[in-house]
């Protein structure tokens, strides 16, 4: 465990040290950029002196290696740097975003993981439902996330109005309670879950078959039938307790792709969330923006990739004990 | 071949014909304008045109050739990298195996979409940069299964037979390894195929692509970023079209990838 986690550690190392050096070794000027509109190669009307001022300024003049560590300095303390187009620093920028994110993905999890282990464990015993099932999961997995979100949005909000076509919240709405937000929240965001949610869905509906199927090949189902036990408490307390273990290692791997996803899904519904602000961000060549947005997925990615691990060795640990 | 992989196929088959069709004999091109914004389908413009007023028919058949051409080169550069650096890993030593496996987990941790945008933003916008970092992406996967197969080739009792008779590593591979490898290493690059076309119409959604190009991708995000197109009739001619056909070439894509699996790797069933 201790040599996974120092490889996990050693990936973000050479992300982050990736995420600093490429922009940098790369063709181009962030100084050509400051007057230009469309990043066109343009001298942006500075002066020689102006120029080497501004390179001063923004510490551009000195070795890369001392610009290094002048910037993880600055992040360890948390701090990533100022936002051009936001004008505060990166990371209230970022904080203000996050809470949309982090609804919107983790619901979508819960929602996926729910129906994937649901649909599982109703087709687990049927033959045919289990073959058209598959079927729909299969063709489900191959989607991404912005082709469903175009679908949803057109015939679900656009053709019967059901749900709001974009944003967060209503604007300019005055709230005469809290309930009255939060439901006009969760009502913006539920198209935008449901996507993401039909996008990770597959993953959890293939990894709960596989555990459930292993799970009714175990002597003790036989005898829970034997005793004569209900269906449903078979289901619940033999089959699905009895498999928990690699869905719970799942839900943490399926963050890298909930991580992704956001991204499409949140510019399909423009919804104000991480995935829009690094759209965004690109669009207005916002470099420590863009930069910040990415060191927080890599950082999330890590993370859950050692939860995943470390459950799962949890896992084994039990089992050979 | 099975029966999927027949349909699937013919439908690649059908698909290509129809375009190349469309691309040489099409009387309208896919550049610039042929008729008047937004009109419905009709005889002259077989699915209409968009708000520019170009042929929505000739934006789909060119897009079929860019899209393809980015899933086929992102295939062959997985299908060689992967392979080579897979076998490489898996029988080259422990330290080639520590460093290569290294860079796979990389490669496989780092959030791909994120890294996209920000190789597309950086780099420029260009059809070549979306191929290379689409491949960088997809050779990891395949080397990782690619090393897995051959690690456990190398404990097999005929591998050290041969071994010990002297062989050397190029007859190893074509005569003991290859007939093992390849059908796994041609079921996961074009697996790849339907990744890529699917990974640059996201990132052509998103602005990214090359905006010179035709791709399916952009003309679903110019069509969506159309003021008021949810409540027009534009979106049957404007949008279903390139939905529809980035759905098809990803399903038999996906389809052809499975059968060929189903026929090759018959003895381990990684889909139960």
């Amino acid at each position: 465990m201790k040599r996974r986690a120092l490889q996990l550690v050693c990936v973000f190392i050479v992300i982050y040290a990736a995420n600093f050096f490429l922009p940098r070794l790369m063709p181009g000027d962030p100084l050509q950029y400051t007057s230009a509109v469309s990043g066109e190669d343009m001298d942006g009307g500075y002066s020689a002196e102006q120029r080497e001022m501004l390179r001063s300024y923004y510490g551009l003049d000195r070795p890369l290696g001392e610009q290094f560590l002048k910037t993880l300095g600055q992040n360890l303390r948390g701090e990533l740097g100022e936002s051009i187009f936001y004008k505060k620093p990166v990371s209230q920028a970022l904080l203000e975003r996050a809470p949309w994110s982090l609804w919107v993905m983790g619901a979508a999890l819960a929602v996926s993981l729910a129906a994937g282990c649901a649909a599982a464990l109703w087709c687990v015993q049927k033959p045919r439902a289990d073959r058209a099932a598959y079927l729909v999961f299969s063709v489900l997995a191959e989607l991404p996330a912005f082709l469903t979100g175009v679908l949803l949005l057109f015939f679900v909000a656009g053709r019967l109005g059901w749900f709001p076509l974009s944003g967060g919240m209503t604007p300019f709405l005055e709230y005469t309670s809290v309930w009255g937000a939060l439901a006009d929240i969760l009502w913006h965001s539920a198209l935008p879950i449901l996507t993401l949610a039909l996008g990770m869905a597959p993953g959890f509906f293939f990894t709960a078959r596989a555990s459930f199927l292993t799970a009714l090949e175990k002597p003790f189902l036989l005898g829970a039938q034997a005793k004569g036990l209900a269906r449903m408490r078979i289901r619940l307390q033999y089959i699905l307790r009895n498999s928990l273990p690699p869905l719970r290692a799942k839900a943490f791997l399926s963050v890298g792709r909930a991580v992704g996803g956001t991204v499409l899904v949140e510019n399909v519904f423009a919804y104000p969330g991480l995935g829009k602000a690094l759209r965004e961000a690109v669009a207005y060549r916002d470099y420590p923006m863009i930069q910040g947005r990415f060191l927080l997925s890599a950082a999330l990615l890590c993370i859950s990739l050692f939860c995943a691990d470390l459950l799962g060795a949890k896992a084994e640990g039990r089992e050979l004990g | 071949m099975t029966k999927g992989a027949k349909w699937a196929c013919a439908a690649f088959l059908l698909a290509a014909l129809v375009c190349l069709g469309g691309v040489l004999f099409y009387p309208h091109p896919a550049q610039i304008p042929s008729g008047d914004s937004l009109e419905p389908p009709s005889v002259s413009h077989w699915l209409g045109t968009d708000d520019l007023g170009i042929d929505i028919f000739a934006q789909i058949c060119a897009g079929f050739f860019s899209s393809m051409g980015i899933g086929l080169a992102a295939g062959g550069l997985a299908f060689l990298l992967g392979g080579a650096l897979g076998i490489a890993a898996g029988c080259g030593g422990k330290a080639a195996d520590t460093a290569l496996s290294f860079v796979m987990e990389v490669l496989l941790t780092a959030p791909q979409l994120p890294v996209m945008i920000l190789v597309g933003a950086f780099l420029g916008q260009s059809m070549w940069n979306i191929v290379w970092v689409v491949a960088l992406f997809s050779w990891a996967p395949v080397a990782k299964i690619i090393r897995a197969k051959t690690v456990s080739l190398q404990q097999s009792g005929y591998l050290r037979l041969a071994k010990s008779c002297g062989a050397g590593p190029w007859a190893l591979f074509c005569s003991h390894m290859a007939r093992e490898l390849m059908p796994l290493l041609c079921v996961n690059s074009l697996a790849v195929i339907g990744k890529a076309v699917l990974q640059e119409a996201s990132l052509a959604y998103l602005g990214l692509s090359d905006p010179l190009a035709k791709s399916w991708g952009m003309m679903i995000q110019k069509c969506v970023s159309f003021r008021g197109i949810y409540f027009t009739e534009y979106w049957k001619w404007w949008l279903l079209p390139p939905v529809g056909m980035l759905l098809l070439t990803v399903l038999y894509v996906r389809l052809f990838a499975r059968e060929l699996e189903k026929i090759w790797v018959r003895g381990e069933n990684r889909y139960v």
